[in-house]
């Protein structure tokens, strides 16, 4: 038998949700304040991004809220959240997305080829951080955060094409650079 | 090796990389330098409003997810009940007849109900603002009691279900059993509630300060849930 009264008293109360609010609600508005320098913009954006952040709750363990890996994911989807709302706030036209040109890089490489070698993990962060943001957020959003591509795209507002597309690039970037180290 | 297997293999290195590179990222860095050097932001009255009503969808949606799995498997099971019951009916001659009275009667009997007009409230002024406005479909009002500082409302349908609805206007000490039960704490509309799922009875027990609202009967958790979430 419990006492439903005294449970309620000392329970943690605060549920996944409320947590990861209550750890980020400021990391989230700096990262928006610096972009949109408006406070009460700032705090919508902060509103839209936890928006986000319930689709995708059940992606998120609840041990990690407290670890980078958490921060980051918060730090992305506020950052994106602000950029998209600076861009609808500017009447920027927002031209009829095209699926972006895969084929830039030579085609020589094939998908085999791609693939990442044990020997090659010395040199892999360096090259992540040569990426450019769009490739980095995609690379961290769908394998660092195993987030699907539906995910990703409501995240950073493209469509799943393109998410798709910029993961494959992102990766032949990698390998390019990698490359380049032998 | 096969391909799907080098791709893991290539995908789980650069994980382990994008981990690495996470701990040095200047991105990273910088956002936490101005969290730091920036006093913690005194949120709006706006913005606190606003969240509230994303907490609780947020917890709608926690809760169900973690429910999902047992919504879905108490719906199977009642389908499988009526596939059954049907079955039996169609093709068991002897029961045909006595089962097929038996709805009958049933139907009769709903249609009494049906004459009260139970899209009122029941209560009286005093209490009428605790009252859930969600009913489940086909239940209705067959009790009210009312006493200065409590009331309870009794609610049944036509196949014999029936949920009961308690407010008191002073915290008790209430003890629910639950051996060999589900249980379960959430919130619904900022007030702290507790799910109890026993012998095939829901109960939910609701605080909001000094009250406390209790609802037990044979409800889905979903019907529970809605019920509660109803209460102005």
């Amino acid at each position: 038998m419990i006492n439903f009264c005294d449970m309620i008293d000392n329970e943690k109360a605060m549920s996944k949700f409320e947590k990861i609010y209550h750890k980020y609600r400021n990391t989230m508005y700096y990262v928006a304040y610096s972009l949109t320098k408006n406070a009460y913009d700032a705090e919508d954006i902060v509103e839209d991004s936890l928006v986000k952040v319930i689709e995708m709750l059940h992606k998120i363990d609840e041990d990690t809220i407290d670890q980078q890996r958490c921060k980051n994911l918060m730090i992305t989807i506020a950052k994106n959240t602000a950029v998209d709302f600076l861009r609808k706030m500017n009447h920027e036209a927002v031209p009829l997305e095209t699926i972006e040109d895969t084929e830039f890089i030579p085609l020589e490489i094939g998908p085999e080829e791609m693939l990442i070698k044990v020997e090659d993990y010395k040199n892999l962060a360096e090259c992540i951080n040569k990426l450019g943001d769009i490739y980095k957020d995609v690379l961290y959003l769908r394998i660092f955060h195993q987030l699907s591509s539906k995910e990703a795209a409501k995240i950073l507002n493209v469509s799943e094409a393109n998410i798709n597309t910029r993961l494959k690039r992102a990766k032949r970037m990698l390998y390019q650079m990698l490359k380049e180290y032998d | 090796m096969s391909r799907n297997l080098d791709e893991k293999k290539s995908d789980y290195l650069l994980e382990l990389a994008l981990e690495e590179q996470l701990e040095n990222d200047e991105d990273m860095r910088h956002w936490e330098q101005l969290e730091q050097e920036n006093l913690p932001h005194e949120f709006s009255e706006q913005h606190k409003k606003r969240m509230r009503k994303i907490f609780r969808k947020a917890k709608r949606i926690e809760f169900y997810k973690e429910h999902r799995k047992r919504i879905v498997k108490i719906a199977a099971s009642f389908l499988v009940i009526i596939c059954a019951s049907v079955i039996t009916v169609t093709q068991v001659e002897a029961f045909r007849m006595p089962l097929l009275d038996f709805f009958y009667q049933v139907k009769e009997k709903s249609t009494f109900f049906g004459v009260s007009a139970d899209s009122e409230r029941k209560l009286t002024k005093n209490f009428q603002e605790y009252e859930p406005t969600y009913k489940p479909e086909g239940f209705v009002v067959t009790e009210v009691h009312e006493e200065e500082k409590k009331f309870w409302i009794k609610y049944e349908n036509e196949k014999g279900s029936i949920y009961r609805f308690y407010f008191f206007n002073e915290v008790r000490d209430v003890a629910l059993d639950t051996e060999d039960a589900m249980a379960s704490d959430v919130e619904i509309n900022g007030r702290k509630t507790s799910i109890v799922e026993k012998d095939n009875e829901t109960r939910f027990i609701m605080y909001e300060e000094n009250s406390l609202f209790f609802l037990t009967g044979m409800l889905s958790l979903k019907e529970a849930y809605k019920i509660m979430e109803s209460i102005p």
